[in-house]
């Protein structure tokens, strides 16, 4: 089948955008597709389609760990030849660019004037990457999700039409908002070829302080305390080695010098032992924080109410399965990224851990366990009305996959 | 449909079924009042599961459903042109959750606006979106339109406020998409319902997002001489990265109107524009802010400053502004509020694009807009006896949007396409775009029972489809 696919392939493009997908995560390796230009990428999928390949879209495949493999993929079609800017309009705060840009870029043209979010650690992911995971970064507590940034798209749908949604404007509801159907579709849907993002102001200072905790659940009891007292940081994470041991809450905060001077000693004057860093000590503390958590092989998200709860089940179920925990905690988000060192993805454990945290008023997801990974549980007309929707807009099954 | 009725009534009891042709009256049109349709019915069920069964019903006798929260939409999105039973939200108006730890509220579709917002300053919050009608619009309705307001300039359209939905389909069948996700499973069908203008479903219960309220609030409010003066200041601030609240502007006309009305705000006679501009947060920040405001407005040589930070100065500078819209009954009997975007780096030039296409057509103009969006609000006043110049005020209205359109931008911001804008709406999206749109409808309403005739072309599903499938043939 390979074979034949590359040979079909070489009809219609050269071959130095022919490659082979390894097929990482539990993944099957698949020849891969690197058209330069929408109109090679409809070529593709129009070849694609007559032969009845399934198709997988990726940017540089950096988040494959978190989607689930599909049963069987003929062919992978990469966004990461199409890159460039469109357009960065920086007196009116918006961005279009080409799905396979690197987020790097993104960030490189926008510095010192824009905020570009979310912030992140994978600078080589793609901005079509980053849509259709349906990325969040650092800074969500402050803008939101990538969805909520995203001002609209423009995709190639199963059928081979060009497919716009949304638009360049920052407020607009003209239509159906079918970009945030796109978002976190993870490929399913169609393949994206261009998006055009709200920017936000840079800010003119950033602090992170550090405070030093007994143990997680004291790290996330300061931060709420914090966060009723006003406080309103661009990010406020936890990282703790041990789910009983010292932890270390991080607080971002940006914005106006005078906003940040005013929050600085809002926290000194609830907390002791606070190290403050700016310049470049804060940048390089930033990074770090962005990057933490990010190979996590559970997420799991609640209300922050129910945070302390949640760890504590965490906390109770590891330690009887034996199971290491490394946390990194957005308290006020109420999100933990779970790292299990030293566990592999086969260890049956990790279904007893699930199923123990099952009971619990959590959500989870798992990354890098493949198809071994337990389906979330969704609402059955939910998943029935997802179904409708993939066999509506693909009715042929044209993109590998569909909603879990 | 005398049967019809009596079956709704044994399902949402007799005062939730309206059938006398006096009182239809009232559910013949929403705000947009040029056109106007009986429904045959109107049903008002008190919740979910009363909701639920009326869709069933609706769904076996297949009569279309036209969903309708206050009524004061500007679009025509709640006229029942098609006929059939209009689906009022009026009587769920209870808030079964309010949340100040994890910051969030659960309230039934037919809450008013106005009404949240002030049970969650009770304990410090607030809830953003607060759209003109927001005395009476309910937040079903804002879910329907993806509604905004002048506060939207810095928290967003009310989509980035919704986190979660119970939604009756349209064979009665329930969607349960409240529970507190972050991010959705699966696809996001909260974020594509938001907005969907009542096509996809009925949304019987609204969980949202609430924000703190600000510890200081600055209301800075600069009189100029002319519109485009105004609109270059708009430019700096935005150029200045400066992060108001809220940035609005009204024009002579409606400074004229205003000053005639009881909203009446002492605004000098020699005045062309008023630029409204509200900062907020800590007070510190609040502080520098506005004396950095202070300073790039200076420059503009506006006429006057006004500045206050109490709660009654504030009222009274955004009394102008909040009766705009009212004061304009003294200047005409009817007006056509219309909505475009365009990119806020050319507000200026399509401003005066504005102000010259009503002055070709012998109309006059009175501009209300959320400047810091880039989103218009001219105002045509008309009178609705005079069928030429109903005509031009239509002609004017395309003509306005297409040159928005033209020049990068959007046909709406926020009252939604609805009527009004069905026309425009190809000159917005390629065939392949409506076809796409019809086809993830058709996932949720196979038989386009739902609020039929709006938001999409009708033909746009049938003739649109053949043209678009070209892509792959």
């Amino acid at each position: 089948m390979s074979a034949r696919v590359v040979e079909l392939l070489g009809g219609i493009l050269p071959a130095e955008r022919i490659g082979a997908f390894a097929g990482p995560h539990g993944h099957a390796p698949a020849p891969e597709a690197r058209p330069a230009s929408p109109e090679e990428a409809l070529e593709v999928l129009r070849l694609a389609r007559g032969e009845r390949w399934r198709v997988l879209p990726l940017g540089q495949g950096t988040r494959l760990a978190a989607i689930r493999p599909r049963e069987r993929v003929d062919l992978v079609l990469s966004s990461r030849n199409l890159r460039g800017i469109t357009s960065y309009e920086p007196a009116d705060g918006t961005l279009t660019a080409l799905a396979g840009t690197p987020w790097g870029e993104l960030v490189a043209a926008t510095e010192g004037r824009h905020h570009l979010s979310p912030e992140l650690a994978r600078t080589d992911g793609t901005l079509g990457g980053a849509i259709a995971a349906g990325h969040s970064g650092l800074d969500r507590l402050r803008h939101g999700p990538l969805r909520h940034q995203i001002l609209g798209l423009a995709a190639l749908h199963a059928d081979g039409s060009r497919v716009k949604s949304g638009g360049r404007v920052v407020k607009n509801v003209t239509g159906y908002d079918l970009h945030r159907l796109w978002c976190g579709s993870e490929g399913t849907l169609c393949f994206l070829l261009e998006g055009t993002l709200r920017l936000y102001p840079a800010p003119a200072e950033t602090v992170v302080l550090r405070l030093a905790a007994a143990s997680p659940a004291e790290a996330v009891a300061r931060a709420h305390a914090l966060w009723r007292a006003g406080l309103q940081p661009l990010a406020a994470v936890v990282r703790a080695a041990t789910f009983a041991g010292a932890a270390e809450l991080a607080l971002v905060l940006a914005g106006r010098a005078e906003a940040v001077a005013h929050e600085v000693a809002l926290v000194r004057a609830q907390a002791g032992g606070v190290e403050e860093l700016r310049a470049e000590a804060a940048r390089a503390a930033r990074a770090e924080l962005c990057a933490a958590g990010t190979e996590a092989a559970l997420l799991l998200a609640t209300r922050p109410s129910r945070l302390p709860a949640a760890l504590a089940a965490l906390g109770t179920a590891a330690d009887g399965l034996g199971l290491p925990l490394r946390l990194t905690l957005h308290p006020l988000l109420a999100t933990a990224a779970v790292e299990l060192p030293g566990v592999a993805a086969r260890d049956e454990r990790l279904a007893e851990l699930g199923e123990e945290l099952a009971r619990t008023d959590t959500h989870l997801r798992w990354h890098g366990l493949g198809a071994r990974a337990p389906r979330p549980r969704l609402d059955p007309a939910a998943s029935e009305l997802m179904q409708r929707l993939k066999r509506s807009l693909d009715p042929e099954g044209l993109f590998a996959g569909g909603p879990p | 449909m005398r049967s019809l009725a009596n079956e709704l009534r044994a399902l949402v009891g007799p005062a939730g079924v309206v059938d006398e042709p006096t009182r239809l009256l009232a559910y013949e049109s929403d705000a947009l009042a040029m056109v106007t349709h009986l429904p045959e019915l109107v049903v008002l069920p008190r919740d979910t599961r009363e909701t639920a069964a009326v869709m069933a019903l609706l769904h076996r006798r297949g009569v279309p459903v036209v969903p309708r929260g206050a009524g004061t939409g500007l679009a025509g999105g709640a006229t029942p042109v098609a006929g059939g039973v209009v689906l009022s939200t009026a009587r769920m108006r209870d808030v079964l959750e309010l949340d100040p730890h994890d910051r969030f509220a659960r309230v039934q579709a037919g809450v008013v606006n106005v009404d949240l917002s002030g049970l969650c300053q009770h304990a410090g919050l607030a809830y953003a979106p607060d759209p003109s009608s927001q005395m009476a619009c309910t937040i079903g309705g804002n879910v329907a339109n993806n509604s905004g307001g002048p506060h939207c300039f810095k928290y967003g359209a009310t989509t980035r406020h919704v986190l979660g939905l119970v939604i009756v389909l349209h064979d009665g069948s329930v969607l349960d998409l409240s529970a507190p996700e972050l991010d959705p499973l699966g696809y996001d069908l909260v974020g594509l319902f938001v907005g969907s203008e009542g096509t996809l479903g009925i949304a019987t219960e609204v969980t949202v997002k609430l924000v703190p309220a600000p510890e200081v609030v600055e209301v800075q409010l600069a009189l100029f001489r002319t519109l485009d003066e105004a609109c270059e200041a708009v430019s700096d601030v935005i150029a200045a990265g400066l992060e108001p609240a809220a940035l609005e502007i009204l024009d002579q006309l409606t400074i004229d109107a205003v000053e005639r009305s009881v909203f009446a705000a002492g605004y000098p006679r020699e005045a062309g524009a008023v630029l409204l501009v509200e900062l907020e947060g800590g007070a510190a920040d609040v502080t520098a802010q506005a004396a950095a405001l202070a300073e790039l407005l200076a420059r503009h040589a506006p006429l006057e400053v006004r500045r206050g930070r109490d709660a009654a100065t504030r009222k009274k500078l955004w009394a102008g502004r909040k009766g705009a819209f009212g004061a304009m009954g003294r200047i005409a009997p009817d007006l056509y509020v219309a909505d475009a975007v365009v990119p806020r780096t050319r507000l200026r030039e399509l401003v005066a694009r504005t102000v010259e296409i009503c002055r070709e057509r012998g109309l006059r103009l009175a501009t209300v807009f959320h400047a810091g969006d880039g989103n218009l609000h001219p105002n045509i006043c008309y009178d609705r006896r005079d069928a030429d110049e109903v005509r031009r005020v239509l002609e004017a209205g395309h003509r306005i949007l297409a040159e928005c359109v033209a020049a990068g931008g959007a046909l709406t911001g926020e009252h939604g396409v609805g009527l009004e804008k069905l026309a425009e709406m190809e000159l917005y999206f390629t065939p392949a775009d409506l076809a796409a749109a019809c086809q993830m409808r058709a996932a949720w309403d196979p038989g386009k029972r739902l609020n039929p005739g709006k938001l999409i072309p009708t033909h746009a599903c049938l003739e649109v489809r053949g043209a678009a499938r070209g892509g792959l043939a």
